[in-house]
């Protein structure tokens, strides 16, 4: 039963005895397992592999779960770590994406601020006619005063401020007004108060409205023009 | 694999015979193969599956791992527990088995763990009580002085130190090389050397006493 595997004097020696022993070992009574021992040693590795066998069924489907997740997973980091295209300006898509949105949004910005700015010329312009008007009434107003000072019959009431009457009511109403159209011009801006300006050069007739028209869209190219100053 | 009789319909004697015979040859050849396959191939049939695979492993090593047992145990039913529980790790195992070592060395490295482990859940036999060993009942026909000599030789194997009885065994009932038993007891060439001069020298003189 034994093989002799000799590395020297030694183990020959060692060997031949083992040799001898084996003989005289063989020769002592074989006892084998009982039966129902095999029996079931034998039922129990059977049984492993028949329920090995329904594992076995869905191996495949581990196997395909487990490459999808590896796909999914390489492609998301592969997906992460992609590099940047630049164009010549050194934006990358997205750069240039998000800036397109900004652009139309500023656009979109100006536009309304531009509808703004032409209600508010328009509301200036109105604001300015009431101004002339109120003007008038204040002139008027203080001229009955002027006639009254400058009679000599009534010379002394002058120096007195009026104590009642329709003028000094009418003063007070055309002061608040003035006060209004003052807080209303100190939120114009000084492009307007320009181009307001120009507009009445033009409604009085002088000419140089358009010299100075043509110096405000020099300085200020984007400021948009009331229709009234295109013609 | 008998034809199948079919209602309603005969099949010729000579197809059935013919039939019969090719099944009795396909057994043949197959038998043939499980006895040419070695170890560590009907290992990784039966890990694949193939439950006759391990009946054929089972049926070349049971007697062998059973008298190791049974010798190194003096109880019958510790052996028949050792035993079996070896073969259910090996079953549990069959999966970690790598066919690049022999499946007899990793076969009984797995048993000599399962020996080792069962000496230190109970007290390591040192002393083995002389009476039960001549339990074993002879042969009869046989001389009764090769009776005496054969029972001499169970006696003083089973008195040996622990150590020295399982590398002998492991010797006398496999045929592991000395690196391979060296291998399953986690010991080196040399120890296993020196174990088993000092066995077979305790041995020899005790027969010739």
């Amino acid at each position: 039963m034994n093989s002799i595997h000799n590395n020297g004097p030694d183990d020959k020696l060692l060997n031949d005895d083992i040799e001898k022993l084996d003989q005289a070992y063989q020769q002592l009574s074989s006892e084998e397992p009982p039966e129902l021992l095999d029996q079931a040693i034998l039922s129990s590795a059977h049984r492993a592999v028949e329920k090995n066998d329904h594992w076995l069924d869905f191996g495949w489907i581990h196997g395909l779960t487990t490459a999808v997740v590896v796909v999914l997973a390489v492609s998301i980091i592969l997906t992460q770590r992609q590099p940047v295209d630049l164009d010549e300006n050194g934006l990358s898509p997205a750069d240039v994406r998000s800036l397109g949105q900004t652009r139309k949004a500023e656009s979109e910005m100006s536009g309304k601020m531009r509808e703004q700015r032409v209600d508010d010329l328009r509301a200036n312009k109105s604001m300015l006619a009431e101004d002339a008007l109120l003007e008038e009434k204040i002139m008027r107003a203080n001229a009955p005063v002027e006639v009254m000072a400058a009679s000599p019959a009534v010379a002394e009431f002058a120096d007195e401020p009026v104590a009642s009457g329709a003028g000094e009511i009418e003063i007070d109403a055309v002061k608040k007004d003035a006060d209004k159209i003052t807080v209303a011009r100190s939120s114009l801006s000084a492009e307007d108060v320009q181009l307001q300006a120009i507009l009445m050069l033009k409604q009085a007739g002088d000419d140089s409205w358009k010299t100075e028209l043509k110096i405000f869209i020099e300085n200020h190219p984007d400021y948009p023009i009331p229709e009234e100053l295109k013609n | 694999m008998e034809v199948p009789a079919c209602a309603g319909m005969t099949v010729p004697p000579f197809i059935r015979m013919t039939v019969n015979l090719l099944g009795v040859l396909a057994r043949i050849s197959y038998a043939a193969f499980m006895r040419e396959t070695t170890d560590e191939q009907l290992m990784r049939q039966y890990a694949k599956g193939n439950a006759q695979a391990f009946d054929q492993l089972y049926a070349r090593h049971r007697g062998a791992l059973y008298r190791y047992f049974r010798r190194q145990v003096n109880d019958e039913a510790t052996a028949n527990d050792l035993y079996q529980g070896v073969w259910e790790k090996i079953i549990h195992a069959r999966k970690k088995y790598r066919p690049s070592s022999p499946f007899t060395a990793w076969m009984y490295r797995i048993a000599h763990n399962h020996l080792v482990d069962h000496y230190r859940r109970s007290k390591p036999v040192t002393h083995i009580e002389m009476d039960t060993l001549s339990d074993q009942k002879a042969e009869p026909g046989e001389q009764a002085i090769n009776e005496q000599q054969r029972e001499l030789l169970q006696e003083n194997i089973a008195v040996l130190p622990a150590e020295q009885r399982n590398t002998l065994l492991l010797k006398l009932e496999t045929g592991l090389k000395m690196e391979e038993i060296a291998s399953v007891t986690g010991t080196s060439r040399e120890t296993v050397k020196s174990r088993l001069r000092y066995a077979v020298d305790k041995l020899k003189r005790s027969l010739v006493e």
